[in-house]
């Protein structure tokens, strides 16, 4: 048998990208699985397991108390948050389509929080303050909101307000998937429209957003991914918490951490199911 | 592509896999390593005669050249001063320190854990149950009976570290007492008598509502140290927090009874208001002020280490001028115990040398030459600049002896406020995280973080009435401390 030259080039440039999959992630997955199915200590003489199946599984739901109201509040919070990122996300793309002047410029300012504000910097921009807009009188949302809405849910809709600038900085990536993906729009599309009496809003319902529809999904999941591994959850802290909790350890919170993974795949499931292309059931 | 080509692909990756699993260290999970309860190495075997230095009792120390890791949050000058005093007294040891943030301490600890690097002797941070559990503790109850100073602590000391009441397992390293301050010149300006240095504990509530003014906006008193930490140990002559008496806790004692108490007090305006809220905004015009520096509060429950802080001109400017306090003995009490945070050391439990490593941990924490070294750094240890490093001693002495004691007085102020405080800040009864298996495990599961929340707060708003929980959290607090117990013996 003989390798084809692009076969070898290709799994050459993958190469880095496979090691560094099967060294930091499969491995570390398997570890951490192995993790949960013990109760582990950390002596000074080296890693000690006790093999306790899955009662860490089960602990995470009986004995943590705050896991459950956790996972709940980021399932409401995803819930608002997720739409509000990828409709802000798909509005500044297709300004950043126009053909405006320093158009680079532009496109470089919504991607540069995806640069700057990661882990530490964003904490500290929280802790600051800075995150929230400061006119917006948080205590007037909340007592507007609450006069209407549940306090659960208000809490969320008052912490979206407190948090706007953090959220809409989720947004850089999502941004440039869709001004890619609006860029491969033909433009006599449009323009056949326009010959043919269509409005710019009908253009965007009828040709944008379907064209763009696959990118939607992938920005959708993308959202979702990068909102349950923010330095920001507070499902994160738990786990590290635990990982450190003199009772529980590495094997309780490796087991919460693939609790965790369970619900955000079936989140991302779910997501899939609604807005996954149906295909056309006409001949 | 053909079916050898994907071979070929599959056998690279299947390769990858196993080198990475190969480079795992599962290997020492099984691995006996080095016995925690080794004897000492071979000098003690040796006998050696020119041992004149060694303490009666104790096995001589290795003659050999060692090194022994140190990992502990005392000031970084100070353990290099006495790393260099311990290194001149045994030049054939060399000690390392380890830097380590003080923030998230037991976490490092835990990661050095996990590469084999535990330092050989190392102080751990409040809850005594993270090193319990993963095995850290070393068991040096020979080294420690046998060793004539080890009757010089103080008596409330002595048998701390006795997890199981048998294996000496960890011992005070640094002691630092609970603290009340008054404002000499608030109770001046309203003519209230400064109380005796031997107040009592219903006294000091009588001031607290004496001392509250609301119609000129006085407050009798503010809390960083909490009367329900204080109330059982002094009123209850307990040996721990929460009613123990060491062998059970009892909440049912005086627990629910000062936290009623200090409940009431706020609800009636006695407490400060609390920092960021409206009512400190109200208050004080300022949510963000400290009530301590308002002047306008009459005691402030707090720690040794804020004397340092009082004497500085932000308080001197404002005419606020603290003076120190024990807390009171109870009414009823008969003995002195008294709160205090008590920092605890050990020795690693797969340290290779037990005997050397018991030496550092003394010579840090409570032995004699090292308050000797200790006290001499208190007093000459400059900056480049030339200020000193310490303005006020970090900490008091772990050992009943009055030279030492009467030394450090040298370092306070010379009021006699100090004098009293000093005679009576001889019983101090360590907190329970860092003394009390299960106990901070308890705080963080039930007390703090269970059914009724945050059980202080509630008790504080009326959502919760201490005498109907205190029972029940009785028994799981003494569940707790039984179930950490069990894992001494894992």
């Amino acid at each position: 048998m003989k390798l084809k030259r692009e076969t070898i080039y290709g799994y050459l440039f993958i190469l880095p990208w496979l090691v560094g999959f099967l060294v930091l992630v499969l491995y570390p997955m398997i570890q951490s699985f192995y993790y949960s199915l013990n109760n582990m200590r950390i002596t000074p003489l080296g890693l000690k397991f006790i093999y306790v199946g899955f009662n860490n599984y089960r602990d995470v739901w009986l004995q943590d108390m705050f896991f459950i109201t956790e996972l709940f509040s980021f399932g409401v919070d995803t819930l608002i948050r997720i739409p509000v990122i990828v409709v802000f996300a798909l509005v500044i793309a297709m300004l950043l389509n126009q053909d405006v002047k320093f158009k680079g410029l532009f496109r470089t300012i919504f991607f540069l929080p995806v640069i700057v504000a990661s882990g530490p910097v964003i904490n500290q921009l929280v802790d600051q303050g800075a995150t929230a807009i400061p006119m917006l009188d948080q205590d007037v949302i909340m007592s507007i909101l609450t006069s209407f809405l549940p306090n659960f849910f208000a809490e969320v809709v008052g912490n979206l307000f407190n948090q706007i600038i953090t959220i809409l900085w989720y947004s850089g990536v999502q941004i440039l998937l869709f001004l890619a993906s609006l860029q491969k729009i033909d433009p006599n599309l449009y323009e056949a429209a326009k010959i043919d009496g269509g409005s710019s809003w009908e253009c965007f319902w009828k040709i944008t957003l379907p064209t763009i529809k696959p990118i939607i999904l992938i920005n959708l999941v993308y959202t979702l991914i990068s909102l349950a591994n923010s330095g920001q959850n507070p499902i994160i802290d738990l786990i590290y918490a635990n990982m450190f909790n003199a009772t529980r350890g590495y094997g309780f919170a490796s087991a919460m951490a693939w609790m965790y993974a369970v619900i955000i795949a079936l989140m991302l499931l779910i997501i899939f199911l609604v807005f996954r292309e149906k295909k056309s059931t006409r001949a | 592509m053909t079916r050898k080509s994907w071979l070929l692909i599959l056998s690279v990756l299947m390769a990858l896999v196993l080198v990475v699993s190969g480079c795992g260290d599962d290997g020492a999970a099984d691995d006996g390593g080095n016995d925690s309860n080794a004897e000492t190495d071979g000098g003690s075997d040796e006998g050696n005669d020119e041992g004149t230095d060694e303490p009666a009792g104790l096995p001589p120390m290795t003659e050999e050249d060692i090194t022994l890791t140190y990992a502990s949050w005392q000031n970084f000058e100070l353990q290099q001063f006495l790393a260099e005093k311990f290194m001149e007294k045994y030049p054939n040891i060399t000690v390392e320190l380890h830097q380590l943030e003080q923030e998230g301490w037991n976490d490092h600890l835990t990661n050095l854990a996990s590469t084999g690097d535990l330092p050989d002797v190392f102080w751990y941070l409040g809850n005594v149950d993270v090193p319990i559990r993963n095995m850290w503790l070393g068991d040096f109850t020979e080294l420690f009976e046998s060793d004539p100073e080890s009757d010089m602590i103080l008596d409330t000391l002595k048998d701390q570290g006795y997890f199981d009441g048998e294996r000496k397992m960890a011992a005070p390293a640094g002691y630092l007492p609970y603290t009340i301050f008054l404002d000499e010149n608030l109770f001046k300006a309203q003519n209230v008598e400064m109380p005796s240095p031997d107040w009592t504990w219903n006294e000091m509530i009588d001031l607290i509502k004496t001392m509250t003014v609301p119609e000129e906006g006085i407050f009798g008193y503010n809390t960083f140290t909490k009367l329900v930490t204080m109330g059982p140990i002094v009123n209850g002559d307990n040996i721990g927090e929460f009613g123990w008496d060491g062998e059970k806790y009892d909440l049912t004692g005086w627990w629910d009874d000062s936290l009623a108490l200090h409940a009431e007090l706020v609800r009636n305006g006695n407490h400060s208001p609390f920092f960021d809220t409206d009512e400190a905004e109200a208050a004080f015009g300022d949510r963000l002020l400290w009530a301590a520096s308002s002047g306008r509060v009459a005691m402030q429950m707090d720690a040794w280490w804020t004397v340092d802080l009082f004497k500085t001109d932000e308080f001197v400017d404002k005419g606020i001028k603290w003076v120190p306090y024990v807390v009171p003995k109870g009414d009823e009490a008969s003995t002195e115990n008294k709160p205090a945070f008590v920092d605890f050391g050990s020795i690693s439990a797969a340290t290779e040398h037990p005997r050397e490593a018991y030496e550092l941990l003394k010579f840090f924490g409570w032995g004699l030459e090292g308050w000797d070294a200790k006290l001499e750094a208190f007093e000459t240890l400059t900056r480049e600049d030339g200020t000193k490093v310490f303005t006020h001693p970090d900490g008091l002495p772990i050992v009943d002896d009055a030279a030492t004691w009467d030394r450090l007085r040298q370092l306070l102020p010379e009021e006699q406020y100090y004098d009293d405080f000093l005679a009576r800040a001889k019983s101090p009864v360590p907190l329970g995280g860092a003394a009390m298996p299960g106990f901070q495990t308890f705080l963080d599961e039930v007390y703090f973080g269970g059914e009724y929340g945050d059980i202080e707060a509630a008790a504080i708003n009326g959502d919760v009435n201490p005498y109907d929980i205190s029972a029940d959290l009785t028994e799981k607090i003494n569940q707790y401390h039984q179930q950490a117990l069990d894992e001494l013996f894992y």
